[in-house]
């Protein structure tokens, strides 16, 4: 990984929501509040974090999905955070997006050849003979025979569909694929061979995946770097095995500790967080998880913590990284 | 031999389809529970535990699903049979239910005193309103919400996801049942708040002595949880063993496969593996075991029929034909 060459780069990237009520007071929601991000070529990012810590947005804006608020978005080397609708469409041909709820992202009335094929239609690649070649071509690599072609989503299960999804977020050719929860929905045995077929693709199509979801331990089986939110910010950010077995952010940590795991042996005690995430409407000051950091103290309310470098790529937000 | 606190023995639920046929949804199902104890049913989705457990208080969808076969006893006693009416005197006081979504289980328009009060009432027509409030405080104090006495006077959507759980755990707890039965109950919740959660549960199995039947897919939460495990494929049961012993020795290739299938927070691992193929439909069931299509090691005599349940010395049953000749 050392060498590849960055191929997306967020700078100090934010997306704010805005209440815009007639007379009410106008309250700001920081969902994504000043992320550095960097993917690689050929890389698995994982982003983790617990619902409405803003990972999902921070995937969306990346697309342009949601319209940034401020900061950069730098796509193979050029700015594409002003692009407008029409430029952005060339874009998106190398940049596609996984949802977690197949059934949701499928047209119901699309059967599986038309999902598959649409995105060449829409880009108006070769000719309609060549499209459905390339369309059947790219179901049987996610492991569905032609026999699937003539079948609507409803006809199939779960994982069934969200192999339809990888095909149709594959046949562009993407460089980058923002994946969001993808296999949340999934049964665990469906889950594995999903998670197979999505490393398999990644290590044959070279693309490079943003992987969003909230559980750990697919985290450390997709991904090569990971990245920890919490409340809009990233708190934690290095490679795979400096977040699992040396993370420094309380936080990290909590959560490595909260996952339930499926074995019988001994293990260490569990830090169990006290509370609930504070409302993102209304975050504390300093630094944001001291509400629940049983480590905090009064410079953590007054001062916020900076992402900074601890060793190497691993990079932490807290006043007392290395120290605890 | 005491009588188990509910025993449930070779039940079978069917459903009926649009076209009114009468197709089985589980087969063959038997488990006991006992106090103090937790047991566990995992399985994915489909394969019936939440329709089990639906069962066993009489809640399956009227009209759509029946008890075919078999027999649910509480305490010796058949409740599979009981009168809506009778079933009512079970329901929240022996046995209590808490559901996945806390959300959709709380009404939005009442406050939280006033749920919980009804509840109360309907066991107890006769207690007073101090008695119920103080009955209510005492609760919420022991389920760990702060404030109660602000919280009561609050609406479910006031609440966090995990506060609403907490919610619903002491209102089903409120009148001492004697088992509890928790279906899914910290799928919808973070991981964070789902580690509170089960701390809770624990806690309060240790200090009331409730029996609980914990129907879950994760097996990160039945091996933290459960002291039994009951595994359950298409309908079928197709291992049950205590907890330690399933997850050091699984015996079943369904078990086997699924525990190797799930990805670990603490370990690398190169490739999953995986279970080929899904699970069977409802109405296309194959007449022998149900795993068999699925399954590494299926001869002839899995497809033809299903294998009778093996009980070794320490109580392990697997229904599987590789373990028929080692009896």
């Amino acid at each position: 990984m050392e060498e590849s060459k960055i191929l997306l780069e967020t700078v100090d990237l934010k997306k704010y929501f805005e209440n815009k009520k007639f007379l009410s007071p106008k309250t700001v929601l920081k969902a994504v509040d000043g992320v550095d991000l960097k993917v690689h070529q050929h890389e698995t990012v994982g982003l983790v974090g617990e619902s409405g810590c803003g990972k999902s947005t921070l995937g969306r804006a990346i697309l342009k999905l949601h319209e940034p608020s401020s900061g950069k978005i730098i796509f193979k080397g050029s700015e594409i955070q002003d692009y407008k609708f029409n430029q952005m469409r060339e874009i998106r041909r190398q940049m596609q997006m996984i949802f977690q709820d197949p059934f949701a992202s499928l047209n119901p009335r699309y059967n599986v050849l038309q999902a598959v094929k649409a995105p060449l239609d829409v880009a108006g690649i070769g000719t309609s003979q060549e499209r459905t070649e390339k369309a059947l071509e790219m179901l049987s690599y996610v492991g569905l025979n032609e026999s699937f072609a003539e079948k609507y989503p409803h006809e199939m299960s779960g994982g069934q569909r969200q192999r339809v999804v990888i095909a149709r977020a594959m046949i562009l050719e993407p460089d980058f694929v923002v994946c969001d929860e993808p296999v949340s929905a999934l049964d665990v045995s469906v889950r594995a061979q999903v998670l197979n077929l999505m490393k398999k693709v990644q290590s044959e199509k070279q693309v490079s995946y943003l992987f969003i979801s909230h559980d750990l331990s697919v985290v450390r089986y997709l991904c090569d770097t990971v990245m920890v939110m919490y409340l809009g910010k990233i708190v934690e950010s290095g490679p795979k095995e400096d977040i699992f077995e040396r993370s420094a952010h309380p936080y990290t940590r909590a959560l490595l500790s909260a996952i339930p795991i499926p074995d019988v042996a001994e293990r260490p005690k569990r830090i169990v967080l006290e509370g609930d995430v504070p409302s993102p409407l209304n975050p504390p000051s300093g630094c944001h998880f001291r509400t629940r950091c049983p480590f905090a103290t009064e410079e953590c309310a007054k001062i916020e913590p900076k992402l900074d470098v601890l060793e190497g790529k691993h990079k932490v937000a807290c006043h007392f990284a290395g120290k605890i | 031999m005491s009588t188990p606190l509910l025993e449930v023995r070779d039940e079978r639920i069917n459903f009926i389809l649009e076209n009114k046929k009468h197709v089985s949804a589980t087969e063959h199902v038997s488990f006991k529970l006992d106090s103090h104890t937790t047991l566990g049913i995992v399985g994915e989705s489909g394969c019936g535990k939440s329709i089990t457990a639906s069962s066993i208080l009489g809640l399956l969808p009227k009209g759509a699903g029946y008890v075919a076969e078999g027999e649910i006893l509480l305490e010796g006693k058949d409740i599979s049979k009981y009168t809506p009416k009778q079933m009512q005197q079970i329901r929240g006081k022996e046995i209590s239910m808490i559901f996945q979504e806390p959300m959709t289980s709380l009404n939005p328009v009442y406050r939280i005193e006033t749920q919980m009060t009804e509840m109360l009432k309907a066991h107890d027509p006769k207690i007073s309103k101090a008695d119920a409030h103080a009955r209510c405080l005492e609760m919420l104090t022991k389920v760990g919400i702060p404030a109660p006495e602000q919280r009561l006077r609050e609406y479910p959507h006031q609440l966090s996801g995990g506060m609403r759980q907490r919610v619903m755990i002491a209102m089903a707890l409120s009148t001492n049942p004697k088992i509890l039965i928790a279906d899914e109950p910290t799928t919808a919740l973070d991981v964070t708040i789902q580690a509170q959660i089960m701390e809770l549960m624990i806690e309060l199995k240790e200090s009331t002595g409730t029996a609980i039947m914990m129907i879950t897919h994760d097996m990160g939460v039945i091996a933290e949880m459960s002291d039994y495990v009951l595994v359950m494929y298409a309908g079928r049961v197709v291992e049950y063993a205590a907890v330690k012993e399933l997850f050091r020795n699984p015996m079943h290739p369904y078990t086997q496969g699924l525990l190797k299938s799930i990805p670990r927070s603490d370990q690398d691992s190169e490739e999953l593996f995986t279970i080929e193929g899904s699970v069977p439909g409802l109405t296309e069931m194959p007449q022998g075991c149900r795993f068999a299509n699925r399954c590494p090691h299926a001869t002839e005599r899995c497809i033809q029929s299903f294998p009778p349940t093996v009980e070794l010395e320490n109580g392990h049953q697997i229904a599987c034909w590789l373990y028929e000749e080692s009896k």
